[in-house]
């Protein structure tokens, strides 16, 4: 057992995670180990500050900070059960006007030019956000993992922003709290047509997945998105109605209840027949948002640098990791299937073939030497190229 | 932490159970908020949203998932996505994959950091690297539900944790020899 083995088992052993027998290996190490002796106690010391750290409390209650807003929400969602019948809690939670309170039928107009130009800057959002991704150079990127989650993020984002509770939930996401209310009276529409919106975004953003780009850059989209839920109507100008209806019509969810304002807009394979479910149609994209959201920021924050030892195979199946001096591939479930051995050095290159049937990855030691390897996941095998 | 019956209620639409479930939870909610980004104020905000958050979208809470690491999930998320800071942050990766490397990333991590205490060690962390220390020092969580609500791989978080702990050694370590390195 080396010392870059014990060093795993004192973290493991900070945190519990240790069996009997790996507990004694480590005694056992440490007894004869003088720097291990003096780093164990470093780490133990260290984690006994962090679980004193202080217990901090909210200064005042925040719930009763946030009432009124929670009652706003409320009424906003009241109005929306009135108006559009079937809309649960979370489809109807924010994004209805309270004007509509008071007449439910007379802006069937309105509301049909508010969904166009909903859809409109969702989509244009959506294919700037594609044509971004498209565009950039992947080769810049050295980062398909980060690539292929910020593509899955911004797809998600845009489509949640539109799917899950109406007009607000961009502002919810981007803007800041106190917003709420007044976006809500200024550009709440019913929930329906906006989560047909938020599925054409959904389509359209998601077909750049392919050509995954650097998660750093996955703010530009963001703010695209932004800038459609915000300001609509400039967006709208610039989206082709074509391809609006062409994402929306290639996703069989969509605009499942907007289909009466649907047929106005032209929107084609638009199934009337569909207007079952407008809850789970709402929620679902909900909660898948609140998984991919977060898979998204994994590529966020870290310099690139950082993000540099991870990469996604070109069809998503398995993600290879070098951490610790190996290589260690997962599959999409996070399932280990290969783990390498260690490799003295610095990774210097690495990729997946097109067909992402092997990844190869090179190492660099700092006298010069290196050699170059390469992993097949399927097999679990890996050899070391001449 | 929470009783399954109120968050029961609370996704049925009782109004009072919900009210009654973000009380609960808002201490632990803000505890989060505060060690990630740092700041009182950003930690009122952030967790005041990710109550709203939660306010809206309990109607998509599965229980198949556990209540404490969905509400994580929702600030983390806020936390990082939001109200991310521009200050610089020690790369941990970088440094890490090369093993002979390992006395600059210590006269680096010096230079960059004169912070004197743990608090502002953790500030230094990556956002992910500080997010599953927070978890599981401020929230008790294991490796399992800290992979749960970062939507993580356990060997990431696991890796995750084990560095930033490196890490943090690495910078106390200096702050306890005054400052000089050995």
């Amino acid at each position: 057992m080396n010392c870059q083995e014990v060093m795993e088992y004192m973290q493991r052993e900070l945190d519990g995670d240790l069996g009997e027998i790996e507990s004694a290996k480590l005694r056992e190490h440490i007894r004869h180990c003088a720097d291990c002796t003096e780093m164990y106690e470093r780490l133990k010391r260290l984690s006994t500050e962090l679980e004193n750290l202080p217990k901090v409390t909210p200064p005042f209650s925040l719930v009763d900070a946030i009432l009124p807003k929670l009652e706003e929400i409320d009424r906003a969602a009241s109005a929306a059960n009135r108006d559009a019948g079937p809309a649960g809690p979370g489809a109807g939670a924010a994004g209805i006007p309270d004007q509509d309170e008071s007449a439910p039928s007379t802006p069937r107009r309105r509301v049909s030019r508010f969904n166009l130009r909903v859809l409109g800057g969702v989509v244009a959002a959506g294919i700037v956000a594609g044509v971004f991704l498209v565009t950039y150079d992947r080769d810049a990127t050295s980062d398909l993992l980060s690539g292929h989650y910020a593509a899955e993020s911004a797809s998600s984002d845009s489509s949640s922003s539109a799917s899950s509770s109406g007009s607000s939930e961009p502002v919810l996401m981007f803007g800041a709290v106190n917003q709420m209310g007044e976006v809500t009276d200024q550009y709440g529409s019913s929930p329906d047509p906006s989560a047909g919106a938020g599925d054409a975004a959904d389509s359209s953003a998601s077909a750049p997945e392919v050509r995954p780009t650097s998660g750093s850059d996955l703010k530009t989209p963001h703010e695209k998105a932004v800038g459609g839920g915000t300001d609509p109507e400039a967006k709208a100008g610039s989206a082709p109605g074509s391809d609006s209806g062409a994402h929306a019509g290639s996703d069989g969810r969509s605009a499942s209840d907007g289909a009466e304002d649907a047929d106005r807009m032209t929107l084609p394979a638009v199934r009337p027949g569909e207007s079952v479910g407008i809850v789970a149609e709402s929620e679902e994209p909900a909660e898948k948002l609140e998984g991919d959201g977060q898979l998204g920021i994994t590529a966020f924050p870290e310099e690139p640098a950082a993000s540099s030892v991870e990469s996604v195979s070109p069809d998503g199946s398995y993600i290879a990791v070098f951490a610790d001096s190996r290589v260690i591939i997962y599959d999409r479930n996070g399932n280990t299937r290969f783990e390498g051995e260690e490799r003295e050095g610095a990774i210097a290159a690495f990729g997946w073939t097109d067909d992402g049937a092997f990844f190869r990855y090179e190492i660099r030691r700092g006298d010069g030497t290196g050699e170059i390897y390469r992993i097949d996941p399927a097999a679990g095998t890996e050899t070391r190229e001449p | 932490m929470v009783e399954p019956s109120l968050i029961r209620a609370a996704r049925e639409g009782d109004r009072e159970a919900l009210i009654t479930l973000l009380r609960k939870i808002e201490t632990h909610v803000y505890r989060t908020a505060y060690y990630l980004v740092g700041n009182e104020q950003d930690a009122m905000d952030a967790a005041q949203e990710a109550l709203i958050r939660i306010y809206t979208k309990i109607g998509s809470y599965e229980e198949k998932a556990q209540f404490k690491t969905w509400v994580q999930r929702i600030v983390t998320n806020i936390c990082i996505d939001k109200f991310r800071r521009s200050k610089p942050t020690v790369s941990i990766e970088e440094h890490e994959m090369v093993f002979e490397g390992r006395e600059s990333v210590e006269g680096e991590v010096m230079a960059a950091c004169a912070a004197k205490d743990i608090r502002e060690a953790i500030d230094r962390l990556p956002e992910h690297h500080r997010a599953v220390v927070v978890l599981r020092y401020l929230q008790d969580f294991s490796y399992n539900e800290i992979a749960d609500s970062l939507d993580l791989p356990l060997n990431t978080v696991k890796s995750y944790l084990f560095r930033a702990r490196q890490q943090l050694q690495v910078l106390l370590r200096d702050y306890q020899k005054g400052g000089v390195r050995g």
